[in-house]
């Protein structure tokens, strides 16, 4: 009992309330912002949360994450402009409803929808990240390796276009992480004789240059477009009827998005997709899916904001990122001295309360805020680009150089930069990366002591039950659709080749 | 360039790096045994190198027969957006993070085809300014201030 109020208390906190309350406000506005995601915001604002508090700076991040994932459906609805991806399946709806002139009641629903998502969540996360933590406390190295490779394998499975690029992504993110000293050996590694690279490439200015410069420079061939924006009179709260219509739909998307945000990797786009797709299967109205239905804006908002709290149970219990923004904060939490897992329920089990109180507010702050603010928050769209994203660059260099005081660092992030945008030119995400750079060093401690205990011999992983598990698990994440799709083709043949005969 | 090659340039520049990469690796120190605690140092990054390797392989394989998708032409602006983003990571050490962060915010907005110059004026002084009272005193971030530092501590 004494963690959960230690952990509640933080509600008691001026400072930890200023900073969830101005967490949440930077989420919305920044979520309302085509072009600038959460992950983006999170870590833009990771190396301010250094002069913090671990426990406020955590917060703060978690609450932006949250408000966020919410502030995209407000430029979705009226501008059919998703200020963030997971918002996109929400314009799918939502922009003919304004259209029709229902723009406060579509925002109203999607204000209500990510709130109950949300809320739903956090009580699995606050229920679960404990248990998870208990049952990984008996993993050894093995165990932990057969996890952190199938947390990459997942990567196959999440959004973007190609599952072997998204791989190759977060093999460079591996890559990135021996950068430097080898703590065991004491041998240098990629380090071509930078003293500033011998304890390694700092997090921070990756972050930075993978999400904020390369985005800025693709931002840079963007020609500005003029687009419909819809008139907002008022928001309002889903009548009865509507609650009626969509009640299911929320609870199902809740279950959705919870589930898909604790599996490694998979964050709330992938979740509000599905999420859409489902309420529009299992809806009535089915068929008049994209010409402005209520669930189709109830299902992916639910979805995506329950994926937020699902994400952290992972990244908490268990130091494997549930998703890309998860993968930023994980990297918070390794910056401020904190080792997600078993050892953090033990030592410093407030934390987890603090972060769902965190939630918990940004949820609620920003239910007022999309009612009452909403129309104020879909101007800050009319920010010219031009003055936007020079801001945006003035904030990565700070941030970069802030950490360690080094303008190697903001060298680092330009180049990080510019690599970042050549591989989006191709198709290849920087999330992947990011993952990759989190778990590089779990990924080789765990592999170098595995093979201690195994005694050099490495199929003795077959012997550990749970391991074998994670990886026959990680081989279905990879291998499942090239097989499904492989068994199908041979179906059609088959049925092409019987059809001749 | 066979354009029925999908993936063919980023695929034979990440095997390029990797060639590269591997050949470094071989010129890491190596340490008995018993310090190097199962592996050595080398082993983790090349056991990465031959898995993006095998990935680049299936990535091109998988390309082949396809077209290469349609990207966004690469306007001027981009690559003076990127000379402006180069110049700066040069000049940092000389004008300092304030006053390049300054000119920074003046070149883009133009760049970008901003017209209005008076704002432009404005907003590259306020900026910088803001930043620097905010980290400098209130978050006390010691900047490096280049050839503003007899003024701006």
């Amino acid at each position: 009992m004494e963690p959960i109020l230690t952990g509640l208390g933080i509600l008691t906190d001026p400072v930890a309330i200023a900073v969830i309350l101005l967490g949440t406000v930077v989420g919305v506005l920044v979520g309302a912002l085509p072009g600038l995601s959460s992950s983006m915001a999170v870590a833009l604002l990771l190396p301010f949360t250094i002069y913090l508090d671990p426990i406020p700076a955590i917060s703060m991040l978690a609450a932006l994450y949250c408000a966020g994932t919410f502030g995209g459906s407000i430029t979705a609805i009226l501008i059919n402009a998703p200020g963030a991806p997971p918002a996109a399946a929400t314009a799918f709806d939502g922009f003919p409803m304004a259209q029709k002139g229902e723009a406060g009641r579509a925002l109203g629903m999607a204000a209500v929808s990510s709130v109950i998502g949300g809320i739903l969540s956090l009580v699995v996360m606050v229920l679960a990240a404990p248990a998870l933590a208990r049952i990984a406390h008996s993993f050894g190295p093995p165990e932990y390796f057969a996890l952190a490779i199938f947390g990459l394998s997942m990567l196959a499975s999440i959004s973007g276009k190609s599952p072997v690029k998204n791989l190759i992504g977060g093999a460079l993110g591996l890559l990135i992480a021996t950068v430097g000293v080898d703590l065991t050996t004491g041998v240098e590694r990629f380090t071509f004789g930078v003293p500033q690279l011998y304890e390694g490439i700092s997090f921070i200015p990756i972050l930075i240059g993978l999400f904020a410069v390369a985005e800025l420079l693709s931002q840079a061939d963007v020609v500005d477009r003029a687009m419909d924006r819809i008139a907002l009179k008022a928001i309002k709260l889903p009548s009865r009827d509507d609650f009626k219509r969509v009640w299911k739909t929320i609870l199902r998307s809740s279950g959705i998005g919870t589930f898909i945000g604790i599996l490694p990797a998979e964050g709330s786009t992938m979740a509000a997709m599905i999420g859409y797709n489902e309420a529009r299967r299992w809806s009535k109205h089915g068929d008049k899916f994209g010409t402005g239905e209520i669930e189709g804006i109830a299902g992916p908002e639910a979805a995506n904001n329950a994926a937020t709290g699902g994400s952290m149970v992972p990244t908490l219990a268990l130091g494997i990122p549930g998703s890309a923004t998860a993968a930023v904060i994980l990297g918070g939490l390794q910056i401020h001295g904190i080792r997600p897992g078993s050892y953090l329920f033990e030592n410093q089990p407030e934390l987890l309360y603090s972060i769902f109180a965190a939630m918990l507010v940004a949820n609620l702050v920003f239910l007022v805020f999309g009612l009452v603010g909403a129309r104020l928050f879909s101007r800050i769209s009319l920010i010219p680009r031009t003055f936007l994203w020079p801001t945006v660059f003035a904030l990565c260099v700070v941030g970069a150089y802030g950490v360690n005081q080094s303008l190697v660092d903001v060298t680092i992030m330009l180049i990080t930069g510019f690599i970042g945008f050549w591989l989006k030119r191709y198709g290849f995400g920087a999330a992947p990366i990011i993952m990759g750079v989190v778990l590089g060093s779990l990924v080789e401690n765990s592999l170098a002591q595995s093979l201690i205990i195994f005694d050099q011999d490495a199929s003795r992983f077959l012997e550990r039950p749970i391991a074998l598990g994670f990886f026959l698990l990680a081989f279905l994440s990879i291998f499942a659709k090239p097989i499904s799709n492989g068994l199908k083709g041979l179906k059609r043949r088959r049925a092409v080749n019987g059809g001749h005969s | 360039m066979p354009s029925r090659w999908k993936d063919l340039l980023p695929g034979l520049l990440l095997l390029t790096m990797v060639a590269v990469l591997f050949a470094v690796t071989l010129q890491f120190d190596t340490v008995p045994a018993a310090f190097a605690q199962g592996m050595q140092s080398a082993a983790m990054p090349q056991l990465i190198l031959v898995l993006i390797t095998i990935l680049t392989i299936v990535m091109i394989y998988q390309g082949h027969g396809h077209e290469e998708d349609k990207k966004a032409p690469m306007t001027w602006r981009f690559w003076a957006t990127a000379a402006v983003l180069l110049s700066a990571a040069f000049l940092f050490k000389w004008l300092g993070i304030t006053l390049t962060t300054a000119l920074t915010c003046f070149a883009l907005p133009l760049l970008w085809g901003e017209r209005r110059i008076t704002r432009v004026a404005i907003y590259s002084i306020a900026t910088p300014l803001c930043i620097y009272l905010l980290f400098t005193h209130a978050l006390q971030l010691r900047l490096p201030q280049g050839v503003l530092s007899p003024w701006l501590t």
